[in-house]
């Protein structure tokens, strides 16, 4: 009786010990679940770039229009197409035109919306590269456009639409 | 049946301090990962240089740099943190050991159009 008593306190001490050292396992490997989880979600989300092509498009198409159309008025020279839009709009022309990271179009529409001037500088596949990259879940390196609408009047008062559209991927240029 | 209470007692104390240790550690590099040099070289880079492209011409602008000077002081540089090279429009910010960060503007700036105050450690860009 006594041997039995003593054999089943020697049984359970074990298992304790046994289910110590268990949990310890347990314990440890849960640590360390969490150690590699928050150092890879810290290190994916510091390394990650900040994007800014939307708001550069933003910023872009903003001094584009306020350029033309100082005032709400659409510059005459502008029209008659005698308008440098880099040397008056102090852009880059090196950066815009022929650097491939940026696309900018402008249109001016009549009051019957015909297209009376239509430039445009910089990549020109950007505009079906945002069609895509518009319809696509993750596109990450495809650019990012915006597009504004403004009316304005030209000299003899009429009205004119203006129509500006930025596409921008320099976040993502090799030079980075 | 004190010295295993005893046993029982200084084992949880060790275990919870050990994982009080592990959750500072972890808190520690987080910390360490959000205000390290890298970061404030590409989010100041793009703010000045985002800065430079919504300003209007003719405008000057005025900006706290002071934080860069911290890192500079803090890895030992005696460079200043900003470069500009105005020919190919590009805006580097260096606060460590590397090529610190480059950002590119749009906006043509002639020479000289940024500058900093070191005494006040403001930057001033004239557009």
């Amino acid at each position: 009786m006594t041997l039995d008593y003593s054999l089943l306190k020697f049984l359970n001490y074990s298992r304790r010990q046994a289910d110590s050292k268990l949990l310890s396992i347990w314990w440890f490997a849960v640590l360390v679940i969490i150690l590699v989880g928050i150092v890879g979600g810290t290190l994916m989300f510091y390394s990650s770039k900040i994007d800014m092509r939307s708001l550069e498009g933003e910023i872009l198409s903003s001094r584009v229009i306020d350029c033309i159309a100082e005032g709400g008025y659409v510059s005459d020279d502008y029209l008659k197409n005698n308008f440098d839009v880099f040397k008056t709009c102090g852009l880059s022309e090196g950066i815009i035109n022929r650097s491939g990271d940026y696309y900018l179009n402008i249109s001016v529409y009549d009051s019957n919306l015909n297209l009376i001037v239509d430039n445009d500088y910089g990549n020109r596949a950007f505009v079906q590269e945002c069609n895509i990259g518009a319809v696509m879940i993750e596109a990450k390196n495809y650019p990012k456009c915006t597009q504004k609408e403004i009316f304005a009047l030209n000299l003899k008062g009429e009205t004119l639409k203006i129509k500006v559209f930025v596409g921008s991927n320099s976040e993502y240029s090799s030079d980075e | 049946m004190n010295k295993k209470a005893n046993e029982l007692l200084t084992e949880q104390i060790i275990f919870y301090a050990l994982n009080i240790i592990f959750i500072m550690l972890l808190l520690f590099f987080v910390w360490r990962a959000g205000t390290g040099a890298a970061t404030a070289e590409e989010s100041y880079a793009k703010r000045i240089g985002i800065a430079i492209d919504s300003i209007k011409p003719g405008t000057e602008l005025v900006m706290d740099v002071s934080e860069l000077y911290v890192y500079l002081e803090k890895n030992k540089m005696k460079s200043s943190p900003i470069t500009v090279d105005y020919s190919k429009n590009v805006i580097n910010i260096k606060v460590s050991s590397g090529t610190g960060y480059d950002f590119r503007y749009f906006t043509n700036l002639s020479s000289g159009s940024i500058t900093i105050n070191e005494k006040t450690k403001f930057l001033v860009i004239k557009s």
